[in-house]
C-alpha cells in the first residue's frame, strides 16, 4: 500500500469512520483518483471534521439527525 | 422520590416534512402529519417545568412546521435565561429572505441551528440557500453548523463545497438502515464486521428524546424508528429515567447485552459494525435486554 493510502487510512480511523482493519480494506478498494479526492477534502479542511453518533441526537448532546 | 436531572431534552414535535429524502430515519408524512396532541403538549410543558433541562433540542421530521408548539414548550421553561434552544432543520425556509426572516423570527429563543445537508437533501435545497441560512444565523448570533450524512467516506467531498460558502463547522453522521433509508437499502457501508463495536455502549445513553405520539426514550435510532420494541419507550420521563431499559443501556456494553440474549459474534454481519444496527439485532432476539430480569451488566 502506498504512503498516500496509508495517510488516508489513518485519517479515516482518527475520524471514527472505520476501524484500522476496515480502513485498510476500504482504502485498498479505492482508485488512485478517489484516494486523492478524499485526501484533498480531509487535508484541506479549515475546521475540524467531527463525527456524530446515533440518528436524531448525537452522543455529545449536540444536534444531529439523519432526516 | 429524588428527581433525576436531565441536561437536555430532545423533542420531535411531529413527523411532517416537505422533503422526501431517501435516507431519512423517519418515514415521514407530508406537512402537518403526525403532530403533538394537546395532552402531549400539556405533559411536555409539565415535564419541562419540573425538570428544567439546560437545553431543549427540536428535531423531526421538520420541526419548523410546528412553530406554535415549539413556542409553547419553550415558554414553559422556568429559567429561560439558563436555557439553550437548539434546532435541527432541513432549511426549507431558506429559499428566500422573507421566509427566512419569518421562521427565524418566530422563535422566542434560538441559540443553535444545525442544518441537515448532504447529497440527499441537495435534491430539495440549493447550496445558495445553505449560504443564505448560514449568513442569516451569523447576523443573528445564532450558532450554525451543517450535519452531513454519509453512506461512504466519498460523501465527504461535499465538505469542500460547503466550506466554499463560509467557515462553518461541519459534522458527519453515518446513514443508518432506519425508516425510509432501510426501505431504500441505504446505509453506511462497512467492508467487514468490526468487533470493536462490542466494547462500545449506546452512543446516546445520556440523552432523552420525546417522540411525538410515542413517548420518552434514550434511543433516537433503530429501536424507535424500526419497530415497536417492548420496554424501550415510556409514557412519562420519570418512568423512562427509572426504567430497566435505560439502566441497562447506560451500564452495559454491547458484548454484555449479547451475552444476555445468547447471541454469538460469529452470527454478525458487516452492517453490525454500527452500534445502532447491532443494538437492533440484539433487541430483535427472543429475549429483549429491556425485560431480562437478572442480567449482569458489563
Amino acid at each position: 500500500m502506498d504512503i498516500r493510502k496509508k495517510i488516508l487510512g489513518g485519517l479515516l480511523v482518527s475520524m471514527g469512520l472505520y476501524s484500522i482493519a476496515n480502513a485498510v480494506r476500504y482504502v485498498g478498494s479505492l482508485s488512485a483518483r478517489d484516494t486523492e479526492n478524499l485526501l484533498s477534502v480531509m487535508e484541506g479542511s479549515q475546521t475540524p471534521i467531527q463525527l456524530c453518533g446515533g440518528s436524531v441526537l448525537s452522543s455529545r448532546g449536540e444536534l444531529g439527525k439523519t432526516a | 422520590m429524588k428527581r433525576i436531572g436531565v441536561p437536555e431534552l430532545g423533542i420531535v414535535p411531529g413527523f411532517g416534512c416537505g422533503f422526501r429524502c431517501s435516507h431519512c430515519a423517519a418515514r415521514g408524512e407530508p406537512s402537518g402529519g403526525g403532530r403533538l396532541s394537546a395532552a402531549e403538549i400539556a405533559l411536555l410543558k409539565e415535564t419541562i417545568r419540573e425538570h428544567a433541562p439546560r437545553a431543549l433540542l427540536f428535531t423531526g421530521g421538520e420541526p419548523t412546521l410546528y412553530l406554535e408548539e415549539i413556542d409553547e414548550l419553550v415558554a414553559a421553561h422556568p429559567a429561560p435565561g439558563r436555557l439553550t434552544v437548539r434546532l435541527t432543520t432541513n432549511g426549507h425556509f431558506a429559499g428566500d429572505s422573507a421566509s427566512l426572516d419569518r421562521v427565524l423570527g418566530a422563535f422566542r429563543k434560538l441559540d443553535e441551528v444545525q442544518l441537515s445537508y448532504d447529497r440527499f437533501h441537495a435534491e430539495f435545497l440549493s447550496l445558495e440557500a445553505v449560504g443564505r441560512l448560514y449568513r442569516a444565523c451569523s447576523e443573528r448570533a445564532i450558532r450554525f453548523c451543517v450535519l452531513v450524512s454519509l453512506t461512504s467516506p466519498l460523501d465527504l467531498a461535499l465538505a469542500k463545497e460547503l466550506h466554499a460558502l463560509g467557515d462553518m463547522p461541519i459534522r458527519f453522521q453515518k446513514v443508518l438502515p432506519i425508516g425510509r433509508a432501510k426501505e431504500n437499502g441505504l446505509a453506511y457501508r462497512y467492508p467487514a464486521f468490526d468487533p470493536e463495536v462490542l466494547k462500545e455502549r449506546c452512543p446516546n445513553r445520556d440523552q432523552v428524546l420525546y417522540l411525538c405520539g410515542r413517548g420518552f426514550s434514550l434511543c433516537c435510532s433503530s429501536l424507535v424508528f424500526n419497530g415497536d420494541f417492548p420496554g424501550v419507550v415510556h409514557p412519562t420521563l420519570e418512568e423512562h429515567l427509572r426504567s430497566r431499559f435505560r439502566v441497562r443501556m447506560r451500564s452495559s456494553r454491547f458484548s454484555g447485552l449479547m451475552s444476555e440474549v445468547g447471541l454469538s459474534p460469529d452470527s454478525l454481519a458487516p452492517e453490525h459494525s454500527s452500534a445502532c444496527t447491532l443494538c437492533e439485532r440484539i433487541f430483535s432476539s427472543n429475549r429483549s435486554p429491556a425485560d431480562a430480569p437478572n442480567a449482569k451488566t458489563s
